[in-house]
């Protein structure tokens, strides 16, 4: 082969613009369905997708993929890892669960040495981004399934924008002016992130001033007792709310039990919302309004695009976009 | 390797390098390497290396599920603790399925040194090589087990706590959800343990009208929810719900709060695990620690010593303690 296919030869093959490939391999969804499948079957009359080097090392596969999360205590990450295994074995590979406490065992697990032997590597990241990868490509496929999405890696983006704005109209539509967030920005900094945006758009969108005495945050942001605390902190400052938006279902069930302890009423005085749909939120005492991720479309996207990159898929990195969708319980009933 | 290295055109340092993955090969050399190890059909993987150094260098964690909170807890406890020591560890979970258990503890040797199992390992899964070179440790197996070395927590001290904390509260008539944790095969079903019932009488409670209602399947919130609604029916004067874990207990809490049953003043709940989740509940939970840290150091440093062979030939048990948390559920409001 003189050199190495590119997307402006899959293009001119499917008869659309490099850039229309490139929609298609990236999987956004604003390419027909027509189009689509012109481009795949360029794809691979080109042999755009053929990495030889991957290729090569097809002799040395293990049938395994390690899945690394930032903990199993936080109910999220251990659904998350049950799914992923499940799915993983549906494809006969077996997985290798690395639970990575801090940035380092974070990085280690997800691109060097704690994870050998490994066909490839699905990180659902606390820490990661792209200054990791150190402007390279990853060693071995990887494949980020949440968290803030990497360029140069294959990421599932969950529903956070959508989700955190539905949940933010709801709150709005059912009467609630001052709602407050309890984020996951290290305290004195400022908010950022899909979920923050989707707030704003949905207080935007009703004509609701931005205020940011309403954000707080505790000393991390998975921990019940970090909501607790925060929402200490909130009470304490004199800030007025009737609603608490919380950036996951850990932090709203602290959130729920420090109102309880204060006097507030829920839903009565403060309407809580949590983020993830974990089995716990439907036994709170409210039972805890939250949004649902979609947790098995983010998995299967995950797994799908692993299986294509150990493959041998070299095109550019990828993004799907998952849903959200919200599940309302007592907790945000109107007061 | 030396033939790669030939082939490829760069030193044995090299290839070792691009094969495990270090950093700061320049991606040429990489690719170069990758299809010198292609053409000769060169396998870089686990058994080549566990051929030369006898260990995989990797212990398995095999665990039901990590769905349930509480497993979750203790894998996470296990991996923290192997983490110290320097043991690179996978999870596996079985969900029951004895070919799954039977899977797991035949990669001993292959894909892993050793293996931690939670939970007892279901009857006819071979052990073999358990107690020397290819070891195996149960954690929370219950009695009796295999032939192994294992780690349990003192469920009978765990019993014998609870009793006594409702003895001194004045509950005197209990039901369990669930079996009770001391509870054991040759135990009669739909009754408490004997360790239970022993426990009871010295706290002189009566213990022919305790009555036990099954958990079939999954003990988790929803089944709670409903074994404390059908324990509401069948024995309306009790006044405390022995649970089998937190998780049931949990949604005995939701079920007696929709019904109004004020908790404690006219039923106390009793867990057992200690999740987080208990202490945000409403009201907070009282609850039995089983340590999960504590058996996790233990579980390791029992698997450590037969990895490095300076065990005895003999199955090691060891019995970690256990603490009662008294919260809310029991004691009442005000005790945050």
């Amino acid at each position: 082969m003189s050199r190495r296919p590119t997307l402006a030869d899959v293009g001119a093959v499917a008869g659309v613009s490099a850039k229309t490939a490139s929609n298609v391999l990236l999987g956004r969804p604003e390419v027909s369905p027509a189009t689509r499948a012109a481009v795949l079957a360029a794809v691979d009359e080109v042999g755009y997708h053929v990495n030889l080097a991957g290729r090569g090392l097809a002799s040395g596969r293990t049938g395994r993929v390690a899945v690394v999360v930032p903990n199993l205590y936080q109910p999220y990450f251990a659904e998350l890892a049950e799914r992923l295994m499940l799915a993983l074995e549906e494809h006969g590979l077996t997985t290798m669960l690395r639970v990575a406490h801090d940035e380092c065992a974070e990085i280690d697990a997800a691109l060097g040495p704690t994870t050998q032997d490994v066909d490839g590597v699905i990180v659902c990241p606390h820490h990661f981004t792209a200054e990791h990868l150190a402007g390279g490509e990853p060693r071995r496929p990887l494949v980020q399934l949440g968290g803030g999405p990497t360029d140069a890696v294959d990421c599932v983006v969950m529903g956070e924008s959508t989700g955190s704005e539905a949940m933010t109209r709801h709150l709005l539509e059912t009467g609630r002016r001052r709602i407050a967030l309890v984020w996951n920005n290290p305290p004195g900094t400022a908010p950022w992130g899909d979920r923050f945006e989707g707030y704003l758009a949905a207080l935007t969108a009703h004509g609701v001033p931005r205020d940011d005495a309403l954000v707080v945050s505790g000393s991390d942001w998975d921990r019940r007792a970090s909501g607790y605390e925060a929402m200490v902190g909130l009470l304490r400052s004199g800030t007025a709310f009737d609603a608490a938006l919380c950036v996951n279902d850990a932090i709203a069930i602290g959130v729920m039990r420090a109102l309880r302890s204060h006097g507030r009423r829920v839903p009565q005085d403060v309407a809580v919302a949590g983020f993830d749909d974990t089995d716990e939120a439907e036994f709170t005492t409210p039972a805890l309004s939250s949004v649902s991720p979609e947790q098995p479309e983010m998995v299967r996207a995950a797994v799908r695009m692993l299986l294509e990159r150990i493959d041998g898929h070299a095109g550019p990195p990828r993004r799907v976009r998952t849903g959200a969708h919200l599940v309302l319980r007592a907790s945000t009933a109107v007061a | 390797m030396r033939d790669v290295a030939t082939l490829a055109g760069v030193s044995l340092k090299t290839v070792s390098r691009v094969v495990n993955l270090e950093p700061h090969t320049r991606p040429e050399v990489v690719a170069r390497v990758r299809a010198a190890i292609a053409e000769l059909e060169w396998s870089p993987n686990a058994s080549a290396r566990t051929l030369r150094t006898g260990r995989t260098g990797l212990v398995g964690i095999g665990v039901a599920e990590l769905r349930r909170p509480y497993l979750a807890t203790l894998v996470e406890a296990i991996v923290a603790e192997a983490d110290r020591r320097g043991i690179p560890v996978a999870v596996e979970p079985t969900h029951g399925d004895p070919d799954r258990a039977r899977s797991l503890l035949a990669a001993r040797g292959r894909v892993f040194d050793g293996v931690v199992h939670i939970g007892p390992i279901a009857p006819g899964v071979a052990t073999d090589g358990g107690l020397a070179d290819r070891p195996v440790v149960v954690v929370q197996g219950g009695r009796p087990v295999e032939e192994l070395d294992r780690v349990d927590e003192d469920v009978v001290d765990a019993v014998v706590l609870v009793a006594r904390h409702l003895a001194v509260m004045g509950r005197t008539r209990p039901v369990l959800l669930g079996h009770d944790r001391a509870w054991r095969r040759d135990d009669e079903s739909g009754h408490p343990s004997a360790a239970m019932r022993a426990a009871l009488s010295t706290a002189r409670i009566d213990t022919d009208g305790v009555a036990c209602v099954e958990i079939p399947g999954v003990a988790d919130r929803r089944a709670g929810a409903r074994a404390a609604a059908e324990a509401l029916v069948r024995n309306p004067a009790l006044d405390a719900l022995l649970c089998v874990n937190d998780e049931v207990a949990l949604g005995a809490l939701a079920t007696l709060a929709a019904e109004g049953v004020e908790v404690p003043g006219r039923v106390a709940v009793i867990g057992y695990d200690n999740l987080d989740d208990g202490r945000f509940a409403t009201p907070t939970l009282t609850t039995v620690d089983p340590g999960p840290r504590r058996l996790a150091r233990a579980a390791l440093e029992l698997l450590a010593d037969r990895l490095a062979g300076t065990a005895q030939p003999e199955p090691r048990a060891v019995t970690t303690g256990v603490v009662l948390v008294r919260r809310e559920s029991t004691l009442g409001e005000g005790q945050r």
